[in-house]
């Protein structure tokens, strides 16, 4: 077995156990150390991880663990998001209350990331997802004596608690009907698999999982509430990371796990893809919290990724990835600024953000590249990734009324966002009264981590072709033979029963 | 269609050399059928005729000859059951039976509050507890379910041993060595420290 | 003698339910105490059910550890909160309602699939894992790596909860 394809993962958790335990012999004035060390650390493994010194493709553990294009193309947008938001923290280490225990919680969360982007069976899947949500339990509900942290914390447990169980109970039945928990293995034998009830019923709960993770419809409830109560930096993770952990594994299972029944029921990713883009889209109109309104715009973009799933073609696959790679700079880039504002307003109203052109030229400039980035103008990361994905869709055309019906609400969307993501903007840029126009002080690392943020948003936006390479080869990696003629292990019984 | 893909899978030839080296890298079917059938503690049927829940769970012609005759085992639980009905039996029946049996005593109002003389009750009764004892009681939790783990562990180490020392070992150290270190913290935090 | 396990099945399988049902909608009383101890007894029963599985491991582990320490947890919060009765939310007809229907569409989702799946005749696959044994073979050589992140996982509960409960840290 080859333990050096865990070594980023291992790494990643002895980083943030060594962050807890420093924490407890280092003095409380030098807490600003802790978050330069572990924003050093992971650029370090960053650095590592897409250098070449990274151990070739490969699985461990028998198959449960598995390093290929996908978990590659993943990592290292997991580590790019965990890091700039740990050089985002490091400005507020003296006022978040056990600085190095929100150091430590990120870079487990990003642990957990890690493992699922390399997940390769339903076990490690939901450990992995477990590893997330749990530390996303914490971390939302940070601020311990502000009472809408305690909330949106307390929403969050109960529901994740809820969809857990859903995902648990799905697995036991897939392990019922298929003998197996691993996604190879289970495509081998999902010809005959996909004909048993059990078996389908799994993969329905096991979604019903996913969906939670990922904010789709209907199980979205939880996302505006969460993401405005949360602490910025919290939803400035859990919009990114925690979201996209989710999505690569719905790929994985998807493409990888069941392809064939991802190719005969794309038009429910569709119609669920749709609702979900109406849903976050129109609900997104009237807010005028900032952060509710990016937890509206998540639900809105989980629905065009999930169009892209819809697709059930390499071509979708591939837009959903790429898709994915630029949604996490470009919301970054956006949260860089709302952060700054709302740790320094202590308020995330609309009108918090007035004149903030004038006032931080630095914030408004990431602001205005996240906010017009999601609402998919040219030529920037969010453009290319809503034109791959329709692109995608697209094609279907003729196949069944809902490609036509979900490539409208697609349009809509796209204007209805065009609404409020201006709105927000033209508050920044000609606000319609002022009352403060003091400058806000941007230090250094808040600097560093916005122009990570926003050269990855423009950079993705005016050169698409090598993001889009990544993610074909990502998804093309997942495909699995038509039929199991080559078994890579020795038929097992339901691999005989397909026969 | 993605089934189409030519491009065959890359960890293929890896994840099959996994398998056909050594009994820590067979699959997992098998390797849980090696092992899992020590000659001296169960015994199988191989024509169990199964009935109950578990058939709904069956694919058609997903058929594994490996079933435990499940009788010799379970008649072992005949006594925890035949317990559980004699201790809800003899709880019920004295209930039942004072009912029945017993005189029934003069009820009023004034009878049933606590003290017929004296103090009028106030409040409720119960009071609301401190917090800590909840952190306590999580935390007690947590190292519950760190020694949960440890019991198989203890019972399957030996055989493991001889097949891959480093794994077993290794793998409860690591294990260990995380949850020490959340000690460490808990400790350190003063989360142990009862007077505070 | 099938005949009698079948019967045990069903017998612990019905307790589960009807124990679950009295845990959440109890039309006699609404201390959540009481549920708590509902929800005990519940939990022994699925531990009888997973005797009859063969997972005997898991059905001492369920008595030991959920309906123990879980359930001292349990009722350490529902003291911590102390909640009056007036203080608890009334059941509003529009969240019954929602409720019913919801539990009314999975359960008609379960019930589609058990009646659709084909019972199977002959032998069944019984992987031979409940027992102790062989649970630990698989959890030591084929489950590592999850087990390995649950410390991970246990840590950050561990980290949370001091965060969250201690007044200041040190």
């Amino acid at each position: 077995m080859n333990y050096s394809l865990l070594t980023v993962e291992i790494l990643t958790a002895l980083l943030g156990l060594g962050v807890l335990l420093l924490d407890l012999w280092i003095p409380a004035t030098s807490r600003k150390l802790l978050g330069i060390i572990a924003a050093t650390g992971l650029g370090v493994l960053l650095v590592y991880a897409i250098g070449s010194a990274a151990p070739g493709d490969g699985t461990a553990f028998g198959g449960m663990f598995v390093v290929d294009a996908l978990s590659g193309y993943a990592k290292g947008f997991f580590l790019v998001a965990g890091l700039i938001v740990l050089l985002l923290s490091i400005d507020s280490a003296d006022t978040i209350h056990g600085y190095a225990e929100y150091c430590a919680l990120i870079l487990f969360a990003l642990t957990g990331m890690l493992f699922a982007a390399s997940a390769n069976d339903f076990v490690l899947m939901f450990v992995a997802l477990e590893l997330i949500t749990v530390t996303f339990y914490i971390l939302v509900s940070f601020q311990r004596n502000r009472l809408s942290s305690l909330e949106a914390g307390v929403k969050y447990l109960i529901l994740g608690a809820l969809a857990s169980g859903f995902m648990v109970f799905g697995i036991a039945l897939i392990f019922g009907s298929a003998n197996t928990t691993n996604f190879y293995e289970i495509s081998t034998a999902q010809t005959a698999l996909i004909k048993s009830p059990v078996f389908l019923t799994g993969i329905l709960l096991t979604l019903v999982g996913l969906g939670f993770k990922i904010a789709a419809f209907p199980f979205q409830i939880w996302a505006p509430d969460v993401y405005q109560g949360a602490p910025a930096l919290t939803t400035s993770f859990l919009a990114t990371g925690s979201k996209a952990a989710g999505f690569v594994l719905l790929a994985r299972v998807a493409f990888e796990a069941v392809p064939e029944l991802t190719a005969a029921r794309g038009h429910l990713f569709l119609g669920i893809g749709s609702i979900t883009i109406l849903y976050g889209s129109l609900c997104a109109i009237p807010q005028r919290s900032v952060k509710r309104l990016m937890g509206y715009s998540s639900i809105a973009n989980a629905g065009y990724l999930l169009l892209g799933f819809g697709a059930a073609s390499l071509a979708g696959g591939s837009a959903v990835l790429a898709y994915l790679g630029g949604y996490i700079f470009t919301v970054l880039a956006a949260f860089i600024g709302i952060q700054v504002v709302v740790s320094h307003q202590e308020s995330d109203d609309i009108s918090a953000f007035a004149g903030l052109a004038r006032r931080s030229p630095w914030m408004a400039a990431s602001l205005t590249v996240g906010l017009v980035s999601l609402a998919g103008i040219p030529p920037l990361a969010g453009f290319f990734g809503k034109l791959m994905i329709l692109k995608a869709v697209a094609v279907q055309v003729g196949t069944s009324p809902m490609v036509i019906l979900s490539l409208l609400v697609a349009v809509l969307g796209v204007v209805v966002g065009l609404y409020y993501y201006l709105g927000v903007l033209r508050s920044v840029y000609w606000p319609r009264s002022v009352s403060d126009l003091s400058p806000i002080p941007v230090s250094g690392t808040t600097k560093l981590a916005l122009i990570f943020a926003v050269l990855g948003t423009v950079l993705i936006g005016v050169l698409p072709e090598t993001t889009y390479q990544g993610a074909r080869q990502a998804v093309a990696g997942l495909a699995t033979p038509k039929s199991p003629a080559t078994p890579a292990s020795p038929p097992s019984a339901t691999t005989q029963a397909a026969k | 269609m993605l089934h189409q893909f030519d491009k065959a899978r890359q960890d293929r030839s890896t994840y099959r050399s996994e398998c056909e080296s050594g009994l820590l890298n067979q699959p997992p079917k098998a390797r849980v059928r090696t092992l899992a059938a020590p000659a001296d503690t169960m015994s199988f049927a191989p024509h169990w005729q199964i009935s109950g829940p578990e058939r709904w769970l069956a694919i058609p012609g997903n058929a594994d000859k490996v079933t435990p005759e499940m009788d010799s085992e379970l008649i072992q639980y005949l006594p925890v059951l035949m317990l559980l009905l004699v201790a809800v039996g003899f709880a019920g029946g004295t209930l039942v039976v004072s009912v029945v049996a017993g005189k029934v005593g003069r009820r009023t109002r004034t009878k049933d509050i606590p003290y017929e003389c004296g103090m009028l009750p106030q409040g409720d009764g119960s009071s609301r507890l401190s917090v800590k004892f909840y952190l306590v009681a999580l935390l007690f939790v947590l190292f519950d379910i760190e020694v949960v783990f440890m019991y198989p562990w203890a019972i399957v180490y030996r055989d493991l041993l001889r097949e891959n020392a480093a794994l077993i070992l290794g793998g409860m150290v690591s294990f260990m060595g995380t949850l020490f270190a959340g000690y460490l913290y808990a400790l350190k935090k003063g989360a142990f420290d009862w007077t505070k | 003698m099938p005949e009698f396990t079948d019967l045990l099945f069903y017998g612990f399988a019905g307790l589960a339910l009807f124990f679950g049902f009295l845990c959440v909608a109890n039309p006699l009383s609404r201390s959540p105490v009481t549920s708590a101890m509902f929800l005990v007894l519940t939990i022994v029963s699925l531990a009888g059910l997973f005797i009859l599985l063969h997972a005997f491991f898991l059905a001492a582990i369920q008595v030991l550890v959920y309906a123990g320490a879980v359930m001292v947890l349990f009722l350490f919060v529902i003291m911590l909160l102390d909640l009056k009765e007036e203080e608890r939310r009334r059941f509003r007809r529009f969240t019954v309602g929602v409720g019913v229907v919801a539990v009314g569409v999975i359960a008609g989702l379960l019930l589609q699939t058990v009646l659709k799946a084909v019972p199977y005749s002959q032998t069944s696959t019984v992987l031979a894992v409940g027992a102790t044994r062989p649970l630990g073979i698989i959890l030591f050589t084929q489950y590592l790596l999850p087990f390995e992140l649950l410390s991970l996982l246990l840590l950050v509960a561990m980290v949370g909860v001091i965060l969250l409960t201690k007044k200041e840290l040190k």
